[in-house]
């Protein structure tokens, strides 16, 4: 799967699930949560879970406790990296 | 002593109820929190998220926490018989008595699944707030269960009332403070402006927030609420109907004491979704404290869930995250607001609410040690009050009824508090309009936030 369709679904599942209106093109990968994107906890780990479901993995539990995402960047980065590995 | 219907003949269930795929409406979703330069970092395990969004009916209930479930589960349904005889009442009167666990409640149910999701998920500590000590108790039991350490913030009032709770809190390993503690921000804050006794739960998970703070494996659990520890609970309400089933019997009433939601929603929501779906016309009635009135005098908006207005905006009946809860023995009660799940079953007239004042309910407490030969905890006695008062009006209308009461919790702890009942020093708390008013203006307009 290429980097592009990886960050296109994490947009959309941001717009989706924080009801931006806008498309994945306008949303700025270097937006910040927090800043930015106003979301709680439960509200990012179901952006989270959409993805998932979307690009068909399953983000180990204790990856995601770890990690504290600044940018939409981040969290693209780390499905990036949870698709290289449940997919290879 | 009351009649046990066969529990070994009743299997505990390997499923949870997931009552949202029943509902003809949506939950309202949370408002955004406040602006933060701090990024966004996940508290809670990532399971405990799927299974509010699931569109699944049933959620499996791992093995390791159904082999704990099953030290003690399925929880004894009894029938009532001598406090029926009592009431002289054609009802006839069930109690699920949720009490035989070692930590004294229901709360045990949801705090195993929880403390096990948190350790899957690398959590090294949980922290969290308990009023009455139940929930406390309950965390401190499950996080020994997984290795996990306990950090509890208990409510002042029963952290001095209730000094055994936090006995048993500790020999499992936990932490204990009372809260207010002047060492939180929240809690200065407080102090420079509240009497000391005053503090509630709302206040106590506002310090133990700040507690998660201490490092990056603490993270805070809540008892009550949130929708995945209702879906634990309605093991409860799952339970009951397969008990039920078993004597040919059907429920007419379910009555659970009202706080935050978890033991009324867990018992009542198998029933509620057969009301919404196969016509049935099961009455799942909520009781309250007239002290805590939320559901039948508080109104139906967003609101913060703790005090210090850091936690994400919810919609749900409240009586404003900066009431005063008055200083009433069911401390498991004191918090000013009730779930969104149950505010909006309530909202939509799915459930029903009443409150009641505090010396009726040790009333009906001290009445059912006498009759059943068990003490409720101040928390249930609520419930029991509430089923005396239908057994009452069923004996008034000659209507016969079936009601089930979840006995959400046994009362050794508190004997204190029926003491006082019993001496006579027992005072109702009246909560006047205007207090209730000022405490719902502080709330910040929905619109100026968005």
């Amino acid at each position: 799967m290429e980097h592009t369709d990886v960050a296109r679904t994490v947009k959309e599942a941001i717009i989706r699930e924080a009801s931006f209106d806008m498309n994945a093109a306008e949303l700025d990968e270097l937006s910040r949560f927090g800043e930015d994107i106003r979301v709680d906890s439960i509200t990012f780990i179901r952006i989270v879970i959409s993805v998932e479901e979307e690009l068909d993995v399953e983000t180990p539990d204790d990856a995601l406790m770890q990690t504290q995402f600044k940018t939409v960047a981040d969290l693209i980065e780390f499905f990036v990296g949870v698709v290289e590995e449940q997919h290879t | 002593m009351g009649r046990i219907v066969s529990p070994s003949k009743v299997e505990v269930p390997h499923k949870w109820f997931n009552i949202l795929t029943a509902l003809n409406f949506d939950i309202p979703v949370n408002l955004p929190p406040e602006r933060s330069s701090d990024g966004v970092s996940v508290q809670l395990p990532i399971e405990l998220v799927r299974q509010t969004v699931t569109k699944k009916r049933w959620v499996d209930i791992p093995a390791a926490v159904r082999a704990a479930y099953e030290k003690w589960r399925p929880t004894p349904l009894l029938r009532a018989e001598a406090l029926e005889k009592y009431l002289d009442t054609p009802a006839r009167i069930y109690y699920k008595n949720e009490g035989v666990n070692v930590s004294g409640s229901h709360k045990l149910n949801t705090a195993i699944a929880q403390a096990y999701y948190y350790h899957r998920a690398g959590v090294r500590r949980l922290v969290t707030a308990t009023g009455a000590g139940q929930w406390g108790t309950a965390v401190a039991v499950a996080c020994a269960m997984f290795g996990l350490e306990c950090g509890v913030r208990m409510v002042g009032t029963s952290f001095h009332s209730k000094p055994y709770r936090r006995t048993m809190m500790e020999l499992y390993g936990a932490e204990v403070s009372p809260s207010p503690d002047p060492i939180t921000k929240a809690g200065r804050q407080f102090l420079a402006n509240h009497d000391p006794d005053s503090g509630n739960m709302a206040l106590a998970i506002a310090e133990s927030l700040e507690d998660t703070t201490r490092d990056g494996f603490t993270r805070f659990c809540i008892g009550s609420g949130e929708l995945y520890s209702i879906l634990h609970q309605t093991i409860i309400g799952l339970e009951v109907k397969g008990q039920l089933s078993m004597l040919g019997e059907e429920a007419d009433v379910i009555i659970g004491s009202l706080g935050a939601g978890s033991n009324f929603g867990g018992i009542a929501a198998p029933y509620i979704a057969d009301n919404i779906e196969n016509g049935k016309k099961v009455r799942c009635l909520s009781v309250e404290p007239s002290a805590c009135p939320k559901l039948t005098r508080g109104e139906y908006r967003y609101d913060f869930t703790d005090s210090s207005g850091l936690t994400p905006m919810e919609k749900m009946y409240t009586l404003g995250h900066h009431f005063a809860t008055p200083d009433i023995h069911a401390g498991g009660l004191r918090y000013h607001a009730t779930s969104k799940l149950i505010s909006a079953l309530y909202h939509y007239g799915l459930v029903e609410a009443i409150a009641v004042p505090q010396t009726d309910v040790f009333a009906s407490g001290a009445l059912f040690l006498r009759t059943e030969g068990f003490l409720p905890a101040p928390e249930s006695a609520h419930a029991v009050h509430g089923a005396v008062l239908e057994a009452i009006a069923a004996r008034v209308d000659g209507i016969p009824r079936t009601i089930v009461i979840n006995l959400s919790g046994h009362g050794y702890f508190d004997l204190a508090a029926y003491q006082s009942w019993h001496d006579g020093t027992m005072v109702d708390i009246n909560v006047t309009d205007d207090e209730i008013r000022k405490s719902l203006s502080q709330i910040p307009d929905v619109k100026c936030i968005l």
